[in-house]
């Protein structure tokens, strides 16, 4: 019993002990403290609106306990690491563990993935791997149960994707288990499924302008009132003088001044920085590491300005959008640069797009800017939403307004995509574009429309004048060959734009021959995928077994789309339905060995509008890999999918 | 010795319905017409002692939830799944309109299909609670009164028994069982006397939440027969229309014995702290 009592003991002077140190930091961070406030949301859907009611951030702690999880999203820069950082000082009443999800490195890939399954594991292995303090759930459970617990885990969008799927379910099975715990989790503005309906959906709110004003005079605020209400660059700004007026503009700045690099030291650094990304998908990497693909020089600078964190052998950047911002300034500076790796690289797989909205402002020719746009679109539409969004909202961009019209009309077609995933991707990448064009496309009620607002936008010359003439192709009109050839030609847009306007085409017998022959081994993966795309809208035979063929193509884009556009065509056709899920039963093994194609399923069985009777068709696929699954945690993913298809059905 | 409560109270009965015509028996059965704010829970006494839940959905996955959510907002130190299942003819007699209540739960479905083999696989959960069943399950049911409480009339002329046997848990992923799926339940076991799809989510939930030494719950099942299951493609038909006439009076039988359980079980005193009392 004493020696219980002793350990109790210590392990509070030790809360004490650390939440001083963090107090301290807090009271290190950036002065004069801004005023912090959030707003609660009842779903995703108004995620992205800046409205309702403004309260002050320090209501998340009671919001924490009482719901036992909230995640925070913010943008880049907004200021969420203060902000939790703050409230972990202010949590007097409470024992908080803060975990610095940025802190996040390789090793722990390995004891993550055994743990896979076992909640109880991965909440152990964050709070004591990450954990300020290292504590284990076990400890927590022995303290006084009169002292809430409030665990604070910053930087969700840090981690990959699937890492950050299983820390929410790990958090929500933590806060079912103890309900005298709260946890806060910051995230960026991004889409998540969460496990239960438990969580709170918070939005962290630009600083008031107010605020803003009270501290820059006019000439300071330079007309960047809207750019300023991000904290991290309002206080460079009343701090630093910094004048740039974008994200890419008032870091490089900022390095500059911090760092005084030569411009062969930027370049060396920008390198260092973008390789650590592919090598590493982490933002903690080897101090030595660093040393080695900067030089020391380089790295032992910018450890001196205090941009770079090191801890005996790991280090970091200070903050990830300086890491950021260098590896996008070796990205944008080479346009063979511009590959479907390097943008997994330096976005963690599509888990965060600063690196790529940051790229796309350096690149000041505008014929360079639409072909990045266009590169970005083509690897993920939602990205590219995002970096054009980002650059129109500063002015920073050199995207030319018909590249803009051209990938919003594309992105807005999607509108009505069969699969629910996209069609909410869709809009929410939408509202990412602050353009009246953005906003009259969400307003429309069909895809007749959109082509209507794209027929109002003088056609001006080059490329775009062809594709809007390709996009304009009236619905259910019959198209010329030639449409079917671009499937294959080099431009993204008019290969993505054919293969669309071929999905609402009247399309002939021979050319659909001839779109399952693109399909085939001898064309260029993009060909391959678009014209699976394109196949899906027209349900028939010959047109699923083409698909069905195309589950072994050697791309997993292909792959990828060739599943999609199987179960679109299931969809489309009742008659049809059976003999493909007999397909997809026939070829479960090669669906069930790639993990893109699996998810792809998944994704594409929960439909935007599901026929009638769709969930019964489709249950032998969804019970077979069921059926498979080695694990309850496996087996436990397909159930909740026959929910989800179950539900969308019902509703 | 504290005990820490739930997030929204403490009560000590948490009552898990499925469908809507059970939920409403429930409600009916035990009082509980009263919501509790606007968090889905109803309760006859503010969410002192207990506490009434309905699933979303049927199947196991929403009974996991919904058993989550219960044991997280109150912690009950008793839950109590009631409903309606197929009774499996032949077994102990069964008929439409009795009341079986789980001394056993198998779990059908955890297998692994790897080429031409099916393997059976297993995964943890609890199962009903021995003391909970001996110490006021059975009594009430040698009592007989509790039969008084059921609030509809039976479609055929019916004396309700409680049977105690094993429970089927099966799991349809999507849609209902097919006579297929039935016929390989009565097969393999050949003692088990009900089926149902949502008991194994639930016991599986509070195997979950038994993670402490101040937490031990307590569950039970009870399963009033809305039908016998069909086998073969010919009783499939009958089934149904079988279930249709009977799905209302087995839903309150079920309701009717969980609240004379229920009111028996809160006679005896509380064993735990209470927060604030």
């Amino acid at each position: 019993m004493r020696r219980r009592r002793d350990e109790t003991t210590a392990l509070l002077h030790q809360f004490e002990v650390e939440a001083r140190r963090l107090g301290d930091a807090a009271a290190g961070l950036p002065t004069p403290p801004f005023p912090y406030e959030v707003a609660l949301r009842e779903s995703y859907d108004g995620l992205f609106a800046d409205a309702g009611e403004r309260l002050p951030a320090a209501t998340l702690i009671e919001q924490a306990l009482q719901k036992g999880r909230l995640i925070v999203h913010g943008e880049a820069g907004s200021g969420k690491t203060t902000m939790l950082l703050r409230l972990f000082a202010a949590a007097k009443d409470a024992l908080p563990v803060f975990v610095p999800l940025q802190l996040w490195s390789p090793p722990l890939f390995d004891e993550w993935s055994d743990a896979e399954g076992n909640h109880q594991a991965r909440i152990d292995l964050l709070l004591r791997q990450l954990g300020r303090p290292s504590v284990t759930e076990a400890l927590l459970a022995a303290l006084p149960t009169s002292l809430p617990r409030l665990i604070v885990i910053d930087g969700l969008n840090e981690v990959p994707r699937s890492i950050a799927t299983g820390v929410l379910e790990a958090v929500d099975a933590f806060a079912r288990r103890n309900t005298r715990a709260g946890v806060i989790v910051a995230d960026r503005l991004t889409r998540r499924e969460l496990p239960s309906d438990h969580w709170q959906i918070v939005r962290l709110l630009p600083i008031d302008r107010a605020t803003v004003v009270k501290h820059l005079s006019d000439v300071q605020l330079q007309g960047r009132l809207d750019f300023l209400q991000r904290p991290f660059f309002l206080h460079r700004a009343i701090q630093y003088g910094i004048e740039a007026a974008s994200d890419a503009g008032a870091v490089g700045e900022y390095i500059e001044q911090a760092v005084h690099p030569t411009p062969a030291e930027f370049d060396d650094a920008s390198r260092a920085a973008f390789e650590l990304y592919r090598e590493q998908e982490a933002r903690t990497f080897e101090y030595g590491r660093f040393a080695a693909l900067a030089t020391n020089e380089v790295a032992e600078k910018f450890e001196a300005s205090g941009l770079l964190v090191r801890t005996n052998e790991t280090a970091h950047f200070q903050h990830h959008l300086y890491h950021d911002y260098l590896a996008s300034r070796w990205l944008a500076s080479d346009a063979e640069r511009w590959t479907r790796a390097a943008f997994d690289a330096v976005s963690f797989h599509a888990s965060s797009f600063d690196a790529l909205a940051m790229a796309l402002e350096q690149v000041n020719d505008p014929e360079m800017a639409d072909e990045l746009i266009l590169h970005i679109y083509d690897w993920n539409f939602y990205a590219s939403a995002y970096a054009l969004g980002k650059g129109r909202e500063q002015g920073s961009v050199a995207v030319t307004e018909r590249a803009e019209v051209a990938l919003l009309a594309m992105l807005a077609e999607r509108r009505w995509d069969p699969l629910r995933a996209t069609a909410e991707a869709v809009t929410d990448a939408l509202h990412f574009v602050p353009s009246d064009f953005a906003r009259k496309l969400l307003a429309t009620g069909s895809v007749a429309e959109i082509q209507e607002s794209v027929a109002h936008v003088d056609p001006g010359n080059g490329y775009f004048i062809h594709w809007r003439i390709l996009f304009l192709t009236p619905i259910g009109a019959a198209v010329e060959n030639e449409v079917v050839e671009l499937l294959s030609d080099p431009h993204p847009l008019l290969g993505w734009t054919a293969s669309n306007v071929l999905r609402r085409a009247c399309v002939t017998e021979q050319q659909l021959e001839r779109i399952r022959g693109m399909l085939g081994e001898g064309a260029e993966w993009p060909t391959r995928w678009r014209a699976a795309h394109a196949l899906g809208a027209h349900p028939n035979q010959e047109n699923a077994e083409a698909l069905r063929d195309a589950l072994s193509d050697r791309d997993e884009w292909v792959r990828y789309g060739a599943i999609r556009a199987l179960i679109e065509e299931a969809s489309r056709d009742e008659a049809l339905r059976g003999p493909i899920v007999q397909m997809a039963l026939e070829c479960i093994d090669r669906i069930a060995s790639d993990p893109r194609t699996v998810g792809e399923l998944q994704r594409a069985l929960v439909l935007r509008v599901p026929p009638r009777g769709w969930a019964e068709a489709v249950a032998p696929i969804i019970e077979e890999l069921w059926g498979r699954a080695e694990t309850v945690a496996a087996q436990d993913r397909w159930r909740r999918l026959a929910y989800d298809v179950q539900r969308a059905e019902a509703a | 010795m504290a005990v820490e409560g739930g997030r929204w109270g403490m009560a000590r009965v948490g009552v898990l319905a499925v469908i809507e015509e059970e939920l409403d028996a429930v409600r009916a059965a035990l009082g509980g017409q009263d919501e509790l704010g606007t968090l889905g829970y109803y309760s006859p006494d503010d969410g002192r002692q207990v506490v009434i839940r309905r699933c979303a959905d049927r199947s196991n996955t929403p009974a996991t939830h919904a058993t989550r959510d219960l044991i997280e907002d109150f912690r009950p130190e008793v839950l109590l799944l009631t409903g309606i299942g197929g009774g499996i003819g032949g077994r102990d007699a069964v008929q439409p309109g009795d009341v079986v209540v789980a001394d056993f739960l198998h779990y059908a479905d955890f297998r692994k299909l790897a080429g031409e083999r099916d393997l059976l696989r297993y995964a943890p959960y609890d199962q009903p609670s021995v003391s909970f069943r001996n110490g006021h399950m059975e009594p009430t049911a040698r009592a007989g009164a509790w039969s008084q409480r059921i609030a509809v009339a039976p479609p055929d002329a019916h004396e309700p028994r409680v049977i105690f046997g094993p429970v089927v848990a099966g799991e349809k992923v999507l849609g209902s069982p097919g006579h297929e799926a039935h016929q390989y339940v009565v097969e393999e076991w050949d003692n088990a006397v009900a089926v149902d799809m949502e008991s194994w989510g639930f016991a599986r939930a509070v195997h979950e939440a038994r993670d402490s030494v101040d937490y031990n719950p307590r569950l039970a099942v009870i399963r009033g027969v809305s039908d016998i299951v069909a086998t073969t493609p010919e009783q499939v038909a009958d089934n149904n229309a079988q279930r249709a006439a009977w799905k209302g009076y087995a839903a309150a039988a079920a309701a009717a014995f969980a609240a004379a359980v229920v009111e028996r079980f809160l006679t005896t005193p509380d064993p735990r702290f209470r927060r604030g009392d």
